[in-house]
This record gives C-alpha cells, sequence and structure tokens, in this order.
C-alpha cells in the first residue's frame, strides 16, 4: 500500500501558492520529503493564475492571505468562474485558525478541503491520501460525467452507493445535480431529501431541495426553503443567488436586486459586484450601477482577474447617466492589452459614439461609429451588438439601430436578458413605438422557422426540414433555439432513416456550440442522451 | 478565558521552551541524531499545546463554531493516532472499529484537537494500551471513547496537568450544536478499570 502511494506522489504536479517566500519554501519542502518532486511556487494571484492555465496540476495548496486586493477564496473563484482549474485537480486551501470558519461558511466555490495552519508533512500527505482515495472511489461516476453521459452518471452513483458507502454525501451532491441537469428535479429533491434523512440540519441539501423546487417552476416554494437557509445560515451566499433569480423570474426586479446586494455584503467580490451591476442597469437604477461597476473595475485593476466588459459597462452607465465625460475618461483608462479583441474595440467605440452625441460632436460620433460597426462581428447577439444598436439611435440611424437590434434578438431569441435589454435600448432611445416591429417580430420570426422545420419533420419531409434549419443556421449561427432544433431533428432523421456521418458531424458541432453558449444546460445534456442512444441503436441495427 | 487556566499555560510553555533551549544547547556543543529527533518532538508537541491554547482563547473572545461535515471516523481516528504519537513508544494505540458507523457528521479539526489533547492525557496513565472507538449512539449522537488500562481517576500525578486539555474539550463540544443540543464531554472510571474519557456529539 505504502509503496503504491509513495509510486502516486511520485507524479504529482503541485503549486504552492503564498506570499510569503519562507512559508512556500517550508510547504515545498514537506511535499519533498512526501515524494513530490514537482513543485511550483507563486506568490501572487496573478503568477498562479498564469501558472494553472500553463500547467495542468494535480495539487494546489493556496493559502487564504495573499495580497489586499484578492485572497484564496476569491482566486478560487475566479479560476471555477471562468473553468480554468481541471475537475481532477485537488485544491487545499490553507486557513488560519482563527478564520478558517468564517471562510468556510461563506465560501461559495468550495476547495477540496481546508487546512488549518501550521501544516506539517504528515498532515499533508493523509490529506492528499484522503483525496486521492475520494478521486479513485468516484472513478467511474466522474469519467461519465466528462463524457456527457449524464444519466450513465447517475448509474454510477447507484453503484457507487453500495460499494463506496465511506463517501456517500459526494455521491448524493453529484447524483442530485445530475438528475437536476437531465431535467428531473423531482428526482433530484428525493436524492436532497435522501441527504437530510441522514441529517437534518445540512444545509446545501436543503438549498438543494430549494433549486430543486425552482427547475420545477415552484417558484414560491423555492423562495420559502431559501428564506429558510438564509435563517439558519445567512452567510449561504448561493441561496441569494436562488432568491434573485426566483424574484426576477417573478417580474419583481427590484427584489432581486435587494437579494443580490446581500449577497455582496457577504461576499465582496468583483463577480457579486458585477451581478449587482447587472440586475441594477436592467431596473434603470443607474446610480447603483455605476457604484456596482466601478467597484468591479477597482476591485480587479491591473489583476488578470480584470474583466474588459466592466469597464464598457460603467461607461455605458455613465452614458445613459449623462455623464458623458466621465464615460470617455473610463475608457481611456482601457489597458494596452483589450485594444487586440475586437469585440471590445468595437464596443468601446459604439460607447464612445454615444458620448461624442451628448457632448454636441456629431463628426466624432459618427467616426466611432463606423468604427464600431467594421469590427462588430454582425453574427453575435452580445453587448457590443447592443451598444452599437444604441449609437445607431443615437446618431439619427434609425433604422440601421433597428436593423442591428432585430439581428441579435433574431441570433439569440431564447435569451430572456438579451431580449429585455433590446427593449431596453429601444425604451431609452425613445423608440419604444419600434418594441413591435423590432423585438416581437424578430421573435416571431425565429419562432416560425423552428415550428415549419417541425411540422415538415412530422409530414415526413425530412430533408426540406433539415435544410429549413440549415438555412436559418446561415443567418443566425449561434442562435440557441436553432441549434437545439437542428440537433434534434437531424437525429430524429437518423433514428428513422439510419445512420448518416456527415449529420453526426453536423450534430456535433451544433452541440459543441451550444456547450460554450449554455454552459451545463439540461436541454443541451438532453440531447448528448439522445445522440449516444441513436448512435448506439443506429450500430446495432 | 480564565486567567488563572491562562497563567497555567503560559508558565507550562514557558518551562516546555526552558527545556528545549536546553535540549538545543547540547546539540550545539555535540549534535546527535535521537537528540534532534526529540527536540523535533518536543516542538511538535508545543505547537499542539499553543493551538489549543489559542483554539481555546478563540472560544472566548469569539466563540467557537463547528464546521460540521461528514467523515469517516476510522480514516479520522487513524488521522489523530498519527498525528499523536506516545510520548512512551512501548504504549499500544488501538482503534477498535466495532459498531463504528462508516459516516459520521462533526468538525474534524475541532474533535482531532480534542482527541488529541484525550490521547495525550491517556498516553501519562496508561500501562500498556490505549483503545480509541466511535459508536453511534441510540440518541443519534456520535459518541468518541478514549479509554486506558491505567490506574483510573484517583491517580496521583507527579506533574499536575494545566487543565487546558479539559477545558479545550470542553469548548469543542459545546460548539458542536444541532437545534437545542450541544455536544458534552466526560470523564469516568471505567467499570473494568482504568480511566474512560467520552465525547459526544449532536
Amino acid at each position: 500500500m505504502a509503496t503504491i502511494i509513495n509510486q502516486r506522489l511520485a507524479h504529482l504536479r503541485s503549486l504552492v501558492v503564498d506570499d510569503m517566500a519562507t512559508m512556500r519554501q517550508n510547504i515545498r519542502t514537506q511535499l519533498g520529503q512526501l515524494g513530490i518532486p514537482h513543485v511550483d511556487q507563486a506568490s501572487t494571484p496573478d503568477e498562479a493564475i498564469s501558472y494553472i492555465r500553463k500547467n495542468a496540476y494535480d495539487v494546489i495548496i493556496c493559502d487564504y492571505n495573499l495580497n489586499r486586493e484578492t485572497n484564496g477564496q476569491q482566486m478560487l473563484e475566479f479560476l471555477r468562474a471562468q473553468h480554468i482549474l481541471p475537475a481532477s485537480t485537488m485544491f487545499i486551501m490553507v486557513t488560519a485558525e482563527s478564520s478558517y470558519d468564517l471562510v468556510a461558511s461563506a465560501a461559495e466555490f468550495q476547495p477540496d478541503a481546508y487546512m488549518v495552519k501550521p501544516l506539517t508533512g504528515g498532515k499533508l500527505l493523509e490529506r492528499i491520501e484522503r483525496l486521492l482515495d475520494k478521486q479513485n472511489a468516484l472513478r467511474q461516476i466522474v469519467g461519465r460525467l466528462n463524457l456527457k453521459d449524464i444519466a450513465g452518471a447517475v448509474d454510477e452513483c447507484d453503484r457507487a452507493m453500495q460499494v463506496q458507502p465511506k463517501w456517500a454525501v459526494d455521491i448524493i451532491k453529484i447524483k442530485a445535480n445530475a438528475l437536476l441537469e437531465l431535467g428531473k428535479p423531482e428526482e433530484a429533491r428525493a436524492v436532497y431529501e435522501s441527504a437530510l434523512k441522514l441529517r437534518d440540519d445540512l444545509v446545501w441539501a436543503r438549498y438543494g431541495v430549494a433549486r430543486c423546487h425552482f427547475a420545477a417552476g415552484q417558484l414560491d416554494e423555492a423562495k420559502a426553503v431559501a428564506q429558510q437557509v438564509l435563517e439558519v445560515n445567512a452567510q449561504y451566499v448561493v441561496a441569494y443567488d436562488l432568491l434573485a433569480k426566483v424574484a426576477e423570474a417573478q417580474g419583481n426586479e427590484q427584489e432581486a436586486l435587494e437579494a443580490l446586494n446581500r449577497s455582496y455584503e457577504v461576499i465582496p467580490s468583483a463577480r457579486r459586484s458585477r451581478m449587482v451591476g447587472d440586475v441594477a442597469y436592467r431596473t434603470g437604477d443607474l446610480a447603483q450601477a455605476r457604484t456596482a461597476f466601478d467597484r468591479a473595475v477597482k476591485h480587479t485593476k491591473g489583476s488578470l482577474t480584470a474583466q474588459p466588459s466592466d469597464l464598457l459597462s460603467l461607461a455605458q452607465v455613465h452614458v445613459d447617466a449623462g455623464d458623458a465625460q466621465a464615460a470617455l475618461q473610463v475608457l481611456s483608462t482601457a489597458p494596452k492589452h483589450y485594444g487586440e479583441s475586437d469585440a471590445f474595440v468595437a464596443t468601446q467605440a459604439a460607447v464612445q459614439a454615444q458620448a461624442h452625441i451628448r457632448m454636441g460632436d456629431l463628426e466624432s460620433a459618427q467616426h466611432a461609429f463606423e468604427r464600431a460597426k467594421s469590427l462588430a462581428d454582425a453574427t453575435r447577439a452580445d453587448g457590443t451588438a447592443l451598444a452599437l444598436a444604441k449609437a445607431a439611435f443615437s446618431i439619427g440611424r434609425e433604422e440601421e439601430g433597428a436593423a442591428i437590434l432585430s439581428k441579435a434578438v433574431r441570433a439569440d431569441h431564447e435569451n430572456t436578458r438579451l431580449v429585455s435589454l433590446a427593449r431596453k435600448v429601444l425604451k431609452d432611445s425613445g423608440k419604444e413605438e419600434l418594441a413591435a416591429e423590432v423585438v416581437d417580430r424578430a421573435l416571431d420570426q425565429v419562432n416560425a422557422i423552428v415550428a415549419e422545420a417541425s411540422a415538415l419533420m412530422r409530414k415526413a419531409q425530412f430533408d426540406e426540414s433539415l435544410q429549413k434549419l440549415e438555412e436559418a443556421l446561415e443567418g443566425m449561427p449561434e442562435n440557441t433555439g436553432v441549434l437545439l432544433a437542428a440537433a434534434q431533428l437531424h437525429l430524429l432523421w437518423m433514428s428513422q432513416k439510419g445512420l448518416n456521418l456527415d449529420y453526426v458531424a453536423r450534430v456535433n458541432n451544433y452541440l459543441a456550440k451550444l456547450d460554450v453558449l449554455l454552459p451545463g444546460n439540461e436541454r443541451v445534456a438532453k440531447m448528448y442522451r439522445f445522440m449516444r442512444e441513436t448512435l448506439s441503436r443506429a450500430k446495432k441495427e | 478565558m480564565d486567567t488563572k487556566l491562562s497563567a497555567a499555560v503560559v508558565h507550562d510553555i514557558k518551562n516546555a521552551l526552558g527545556v528545549l533551549e536546553g535540549m538545543l544547547g547540547a546539540l550545539v556543543q555535540e549534535p546527535t541524531r535521537e537528540q534532534a529527533a526529540t527536540a523535533q518532538e518536543m516542538c511538535s508537541s508545543l505547537r499542539e499545546r499553543l493551538i489549543g491554547f489559542l483554539t481555546l482563547y478563540k472560544a472566548s473572545s469569539q466563540g467557537l463554531v463547528a464546521r460540521v461535515d461528514a467523515t469517516n471516523p476510522e480514516d479520522f481516528l487513524n488521522t489523530v493516532v498519527r498525528d499523536n504519537p506516545p510520548a512512551r513508544p512501548e504504549l499500544d494505540i488501538i482503534v477498535n472499529t466495532q459498531s463504528m458507523p462508516v459516516l459520521g457528521f462533526f468538525d474534524e479539526n475541532l474533535v482531532g484537537l480534542a482527541i488529541g489533547a484525550a490521547l495525550q492525557n491517556a498516553g501519562r496513565f496508561a500501562r500498556s494500551a490505549i483503545e480509541l472507538g466511535c459508536v453511534m449512539a441510540e440518541s443519534g449522537e456520535l459518541v468518541f471513547t478514549v479509554r486506558d488500562d491505567g490506574p483510573g481517576l484517583g491517580a496521583q500525578e507527579d506533574k499536575r496537568s494545566t487543565g487546558l486539555g479539559t477545558a479545550l474539550c470542553e469548548a469543542i463540544a459545546q460548539a458542536h450544536q444541532k437545534g437545542e443540543r450541544h455536544g458534552s464531554v466526560s470523564l469516568q472510571d471505567h467499570p473494568q478499570g482504568g480511566a474512560l474519557f467520552t465525547l459526544r456529539l449532536p
């Protein structure tokens, strides 16, 4: 046993993140004595992030106290939110005993383990061994998840539950999540309730029940359970997010904003500030949006965790609030490397155009607008399109603005945020009367294409149906609704007529796009499952 | 925090540092591997005592909150044994797995400190063996036990203990709360001889 562990340790790549050189050296020595030869060291979060982008680590040992701007928990939040950290990496957070429960209870993104200082070789070894043991126990489940075989992962969970009772809690968490992803909230709820039978005060399981209610469309129940969770643990920050989602779904944006503000009080991170800013902007609360984006910008200034969109959002808020000078000033602080992104420069120019108009400088505004237009990717439905449309309206090019907006809505018609922001652009530009023509008609058009294709399919006019969707995708290659319909109808075709390798390639292409556009979406997961079933049936025949 | 207890602990640590200083002095004169190892062990034990002291300080100043997580008690007890090697190497330390549940819900860091302190204490009185166990009581409580085969509670000590271990265990038991119930500790004579330390967690 000992030699097996030693062999495993000898192959582990590790990274130690600590601002104090003596501590890093100490941990490095301890790891070396355990037989882990490969140890990289980072002294700042930025250094750690660039190391992690370049190398696949098995173990990361990170001190909670890093520097004034970013602590270990915020770094982990960034790594997880940006999907930089591989699922197989063991992330160990080291805290002082005085702060450990405070750190741990408010953590939204959990590390694989918390360890309390001082670290000793023996404790590190024990913890790494246990995490390796867990990885081993959950290997089959994680393997299925990596293949996006969510239903298969659920089966593996049931099997593992029998032979690995030691890891029951981890298995329960994965299984419930997987069932939610498969769009089976009732079954997921039963799994969370089985955890509550083990112990009735498990906050994560109670919160899981709330999520299941939300997924099942039971908004009032979701809200009630999330509130219960917060009564017991006011630090449980994701419960605020759920309350915000419920409030938004019920059309109560003010309440959503309040919930997000409370979550920011618990974790004052750039990411949370950005969430507050987004909702504040949509509800038209410019003062609050400005504070929130300003905080996000300041918090990440000069760091790798900085997001260009914060700067653009802040500038747009300034323009909307009538402070064009401030908007231009904010945009002028953009770091040089942001200029390498066309999307950034296009949006920047679109906001500049609006600012110039406010300052009475039509010529500069037109110039900026042309630049924005030349760089904007016309097929994408995103912040650039919205800013561009706004700029067009502001310089009096009404038709152009309407066309850009209509195209954006058609490109991603199921994105409710985008649609509501598109309506807001019209309202802010004093063109509310165009909403029916621009937004509603665009929505109708896309829905009509999907409906028509489905109808053709039902009438067994398979080839016409697929052609219809392929044509639609030429004009809106990132429309998630059309992509899903296209995947589904191609699979239906194959389940009727047998395998077609071109179609398999197409479906793979649609799903790869959907993975990027809708990460972790249950409908996409369902489509993956449908594809596997179709292919395995086709192979048997 | 009880000032008498603080003074006793600081006094105790000061004395231990004195001994360590002497040991290091001898090492400077004539380094031996054996003595270096003893000095290192002494450092570890001092560090553990300071952690206990600081935990107790935290309990009295800002309150101690147990962060309860699902843990396998057998893995956990084996770790505690590994982290707390007996001062007398001849002592046999056994983890009794009989009726041990697969999962228990408790704060591993805190309970590790408590069982570690109880283990140290038992190590001072045990004749040949110490047995650790963990069972689920009918009340739903998780019950950890540390039993030694020494003379029991009436034993005379050469050197009085500071009371840090007892106070620490009580604070850690108290930090484990479920609804209205809190944890508790007790130290009794075992009917079959020796002393029995019990930590009950809701």
